[in-house]
């Protein structure tokens, strides 16, 4: 598929937020949320290495001037945190060297060991799955290791969309948004959401075998990334809404939605006939309209099973051809470059994705948050 | 010899990026007919990984898995990934993950193996080994429709774990849940033993392999379904 040219050249990060409000303090109060009920005072933390003591602190350079006042400091397993500028957020090139650019689920499978040893992650699975044993929980974390891409893409659009309000998030989830290790990197608390709408979505509703998903389902990896291509994201809707955030997800889809997905077939077909119900320049505009609006999350839907058609991710930095694949993706879609490419967040890091690539059948993903 | 093959199943060559003009022009696929495809992939995949159990001996990595107090449980067969159920490697874990494009062997080569899947004998063995050991560093590298060359391959789900070097010969070790429920502080130190000795055990094969074949091997770990 190939666009038309578009006369008006956009290149845009919607992510820019208001620097008004940058240094402020923010102390956390101890006020405990409702979803606090993971979250101890007396829990180990996830991260291991945060022992930075105040005493020896260095005076370090770091490469990028986001942090003016390192002074952090412990309370209980809670940082007292500054703020950091707060023109910074989850999608600020600041963090694509940290591969931090939005969430990367692969850490649950790099970080296993520390993720199964974190009392918060256990409580998350025992919440749903309440017999899980240790060796279950594993399962279901490499599970999402190999799966995860959509569920990550939802929790990317939380921490765009509270960027500035951290202390509103942290009474909203119950857990800071981030830390800092000790070179005063920050480390977003991605996980923790990550898993909870994972395990949400397989416990409350049924796949599309029409089975609800118990671990030996999970551990074999279900297709549930086809739900993201099956045109209904009320559970999505719904765990939102069960966590105090007044957001829908919905899916836009430019075809006609009844010639998308026929189950009956094995395995499923996807038709083609007939697909497109808007053209391509009309599709391009409704795209740059939705990353415009700030109460509005992007979530790209590409690849699809059965079916040839490949899409390419270019690294944004050097321009090389990172991965060339016809497999299942969901990424977090960041803004447009002039060049008409769209930026895309995968695995944490920064890429670009041609729009030409878009075949006929790939969806958009609207996270929108009402405030 | 047609018998002996282990196919992979059709929709695996639906999905690769076979360059079709060429593969027709060379007879492989007849009006959408991928049948020859197949079989001339299946045999230069057994020469292929006949020889690479010729130069590395993976039973005796099976004998230290079964044989090992950390319990590498085999995964049940029909959890089984297509490439290691159709594996020519004579091993419970480890499975080789390329696909070989075996369009790029020219009309000569791909007539010996196409011969030798007519009328098998021993005596075309040396000549199919010969042509495998010039040919498998192009044949297993991965291209977009346009030519270009992508600098990673995911092979099998779009799994960061599963993210091999373009052009590496790309190996996986697996093996199954246990069902176990120990203590926790068990589990976790099982579980580390695990992992590190597999670590450990892939680089040993990496470098080994690597030295042997001139080639980048990568091997990837994994327990459960791939």
């Amino acid at each position: 598929m190939k666009l038309n040219s578009v006369k008006k050249t956009i290149h845009f990060d919607k992510k820019k937020i208001d620097n008004s409000n940058i240094e402020k303090k923010i102390k956390l109060e101890s006020t405990v949320s409702k979803n606090m009920d993971y979250f101890e005072k007396e829990s180990a933390t996830k991260k291991e290495n945060f022992n930075y003591d105040q005493s020896t602190e260095k005076k370090e350079s770091v490469s990028v001037e986001a942090l003016k006042n390192r002074n952090s400091r412990f309370f209980g397993d809670l940082y007292l945190y500054d703020v950091f500028d707060a023109k910074h957020t989850v999608f600020d090139d600041w963090n694509t060297k940290s591969e931090q650019y939005g969430g990367n689920q692969r850490v649950f499978r790099e970080k296993n060991q520390i993720l199964l040893k974190d009392p918060a992650i256990r409580r998350i699975i025992k919440n749903y799955y309440p017999k899980a044993t240790l060796e279950d929980m594993e399962a279901i974390l490499f599970s999402l290791c190999n799966v995860g891409c959509g569920y990550t893409a939802v929790i990317n659009t939380i921490f765009a969309q509270y960027a500035g309000r951290e202390e509103e998030f942290q009474r909203t989830f119950g857990f800071p948004m981030y830390q800092q290790d000790r070179d005063g990197k920050v480390d977003f608390n991605y996980e923790y959401l990550i898993l909870d709408l994972f395990c949400y979505r397989h416990k409350k509703y049924k796949d599309l075998t029409g089975k609800f998903s118990n671990i030996d389902i999970i551990a074999e990896h279900p297709s549930s990334y086809r739900d993201w291509l099956v045109l209904n994201m009320d559970w999505a809707s719904e765990w939102f809404h069960e966590k105090g955030v007044d957001a829908t997800v919905s899916v836009e889809a430019f075809f006609d939605k009844d010639l998308y997905y026929d189950s009956s077939i094995n395995p499923p077909y996807y038709s083609q006939e007939g697909c497109f119900v808007k053209d391509e320049e009309t599709i391009f505009k409704e795209l740059e309209s939705l990353l415009q609006d700030s109460s509005k999350e992007v979530i790209i839907n590409v690849g699809l099973p059965n079916l040839k058609g490949t899409w390419q991710l270019y690294d944004y930095e050097t321009g090389e051809l990172y991965i060339d694949t016809n497999e299942g993706h969901a990424m977090s879609v960041i803004g447009i470059t002039e060049d008409k490419d769209l930026i895309v967040s995968s695995w944490g890091r920064k890429f670009r994705l041609h729009v030409t690539d878009i075949e006929q059948y790939e969806t958009f993903t609207i996270v929108e948050y009402k405030k | 010899m047609i018998e002996q093959l282990n196919l992979l199943p059709l929709e695996e060559f639906l999905r690769k990026n076979i360059n079709i003009q060429e593969a027709e022009k060379k007879g492989l696929i007849e009006n959408g007919n991928y049948e020859k495809y197949q079989l001339v992939e299946s045999l230069y995949r057994k020469v292929f990984e006949t020889y690479i159990e010729s130069i590395f001996s993976f039973e005796k990595i099976d004998q230290k898995l079964k044989n090992s107090p950390l319990e590498y449980t085999k995964i049940e067969e029909e959890k089984r990934d297509i490439y290691q159920k159709t594996s020519y490697i004579k091993s419970e874990y480890i499975f080789i993950r390329n696909f070989y494009y075996i369009e790029r062997l020219n009309e000569e080569q791909l007539k010996i193996f196409i011969n030798h899947l007519n009328n098998y004998t021993q005596d075309f063995e040396s000549e199919l080994l010969e042509i495998v050991k010039n040919t498998f560093k192009t044949i297993l590298q991965e291209t977009t429709e346009d030519g270009k060359k992508p600098l990673k391959v995911f092979y099998g789900s779009i799994d960061p774990s599963y993210c091999f070097s373009n052009g590496a010969l790309a190996l996986f070790i697996n093996y199954g849940r246990n069902q176990s429920s120990l203590e926790e502080q068990s589990f976790m130190e099982n579980k580390i033993k695990k992992e590190e000795y597999l670590d450990t055990l892939a680089l040993s094969i990496e470098k080994e392999l690597s030295y042997q074949l001139d080639l980048p091997v990568e091997m990837k770990h994994y327990k459960g379904k791939i």
